[in-house]
């Protein structure tokens, strides 16, 4: 028996076919599938189409490279959060995501929206390491942020939490 | 002396290196001499005190120099200590940890990344799932993005779940024996809130080190001595402090300054070159009383502090009572009068174990 395939949509239209247990890396997929498999069991060889509204074509197809890659991964427990926040992003990862900036964004927004935890940490992980050991300033520059804070309310908000970073 | 040669005025630069000298001599008690320090440094710029402390306070964001001496301040104290490092061959140096990289590649970065806002193309949850990982992971980078941006601070500072992580994994650190069910269910009905529970709800810090300085006269005269007034002797020594999550304690009484021990202050300590280090089992009751056991000076005692958890966001220890227990069960009660109460300073380059 052939492998069960399911195509995605992209919010510009474009089909990508992959396997169903590629795009069952993402929760949202996954959900839709077991979702559509119980309206009608008796026709399990209709095509699937998934759109996948908010994600464009090149964004689509970055995650599924990734989906791909990570096809028989075993990713820690969702909720184990020690083990998630204390592990290094994968090697292999860390190459996948050396993109433009903008793109990292959108396949952070992407595995957010598409509900691919392992992805979206490893994308948060990229982008918190940008900002290690800098000041607000030099953040504010990294990431081309305004400062919209009057200097008495800078002043305030940094005496009210600035403690909380001893640990 | 050098300093003569210059005229008063705008010799600012030679005034602070004078008055920097001035407080490492104060810090370590040597007061006659510190006095003599800041006299002459006065002299050259009676405004020297308040340079040196906006530059300090401009440092405090920028922490550029790394060679300020030792503060009596506890909080001055503790920008030194940031300070302090170990190379990752683990070999102990003191270094600018922040700016390791050095401003070149700042500017770099911020060249290429320009016109891509962070703010613009970000969703809350997503900025919430950073600041939480931070929050968790490296705390002071959380604190520095939180504090860059309104919509950040708003994120970084009143997302509930977020204090609700960093509660639920201090709380059931600190307090093993109760449930997290337990902490969630005080966290509303004894608390306002997740973050009204962390401001509120002592617990001990793990990233770095609680000092206390002590520092007492001492009157005595040499037999010898022509001199016509008796001399005082200003003794100062510290206490170290360091937990760990597994309950146990290193404790250390020494008059060597914290430079000198910190960096070497780790459960490796005898193999860094350290002596009498004891180690220790903590308790932590949830009034914030502590509980610090374990052997001391004196052998087949059982010695035992109690201090509280106290202070603006429970950076301190103050002195309940110390005691030791000998082989026959007599207990003998420590004089407290001369102790000063210990002020936490975060070691950055310690993990958090």
């Amino acid at each position: 028996m052939s492998e069960a395939t399911v195509t995605l949509i992209s919010s510009d239209k474009q089909k990508f076919q992959v396997s169903k247990k590629v795009a069952e890396k993402s929760v949202l997929i996954k959900n839709l599938i077991s979702d559509m498999n119980q309206d009608d069991d008796d026709d399990d060889e209709e095509e699937m189409n998934i759109p996948v509204p908010n994600v464009r074509a090149a964004v689509l197809q970055k995650v599924i490279e990734w989906a791909e890659h990570h096809k028989d991964t075993n990713f820690p427990d969702v909720d184990d959060e020690d083990t998630r926040k204390s592990t290094p992003v994968d090697e292999w990862d860390k190459k996948f995501l050396e993109v433009d900036q903008e793109m990292l964004y959108e396949i952070i927004l992407a595995a957010n929206y598409m509900n691919i935890r392992p992805l979206l940490d490893a994308g948060c992980k990229i982008v918190a390491e940008m900002i290690r050991g800098k000041s607000p300033d030099e953040i504010r520059k990294i990431f081309n942020i305004d400062n919209d804070f009057t200097p008495e309310e800078e002043a305030a908000i940094k005496r009210e939490n600035e403690w909380a970073e001893d640990r | 002396m050098a300093t003569q040669l210059v005229t008063s005025g705008d010799n600012i630069d030679v005034a602070l290196e004078l008055f920097e000298k001035g407080i490492a001599k104060e810090s370590i008690g040597k007061f006659s001499d510190a006095i003599l320090l800041y006299r002459e440094a006065f002299k050259l710029n009676e405004k020297v005190d308040k340079v040196y402390r906006n530059r300090l306070s401009m440092q405090k964001d920028h922490d550029h120099s790394n060679d300020s001496p030792l503060m009596r301040n506890p909080e001055l104290l503790g920008q030194k200590l940031n300070r302090l490092s170990l190379t990752d061959d683990g070999e102990t140096s003191v270094s600018q940890v922040r700016h390791d990289d050095g401003e070149p590649t700042n500017d770099q970065e911020g060249a290429e990344v320009e016109g891509c806002p962070l703010l613009e193309l970000l969703t809350d949850d997503v900025l919430i799932h950073i600041l939480k990982y931070l929050a968790m992971a490296r705390a002071p980078d959380w604190v520095s993005l939180a504090r860059s941006n309104k919509r950040l601070a708003h994120l970084g500072f009143d997302t509930s779940s977020l204090w609700r992580d960093l509660s639920l994994d201090i709380y059931s650190t600190v307090y093993p024996s109760i449930s997290k069910k337990e902490i969630e269910f005080q966290s509303h009905n004894i608390y306002k809130g997740w973050k009204d529970m962390y401001f509120k709800k002592p617990f001990l810090k793990f990233g770095g080190v609680y000092i206390s300085i002590c520092t007492y006269l001492r009157e005595g005269s040499s037999a010898h001595s022509l001199s016509w007034t008796n001399p005082i002797h200003i003794i100062t020594y510290y206490r170290y402090l360091r937990f760990f999550k597994s309950g146990t304690c290193l404790r250390l009484l020494t008059i060597a300054e914290p430079h000198e021990v910190v960096p070497k202050f780790t459960k490796d300590w005898k193999e860094n070159g350290l002596k009498d280090v004891f180690n220790g089992f903590w308790t932590l009751e949830e009034d914030g009383k502590l509980t610090i056991e374990g052997e001391g000076v004196v052998k087949d005692c059982q010695f035992t502090q109690e201090l509280r958890v106290s202070g603006r966001r429970h950076n301190q220890l103050k002195w309940i009572s110390s005691y030791c227990i000998n082989a026959e069960n007599v207990q003998t009660f420590f004089s407290l009068s001369k102790e000063k109460w210990f002020a936490f300073s975060r070691v950055k380059s310690w993990p958090i174990e």
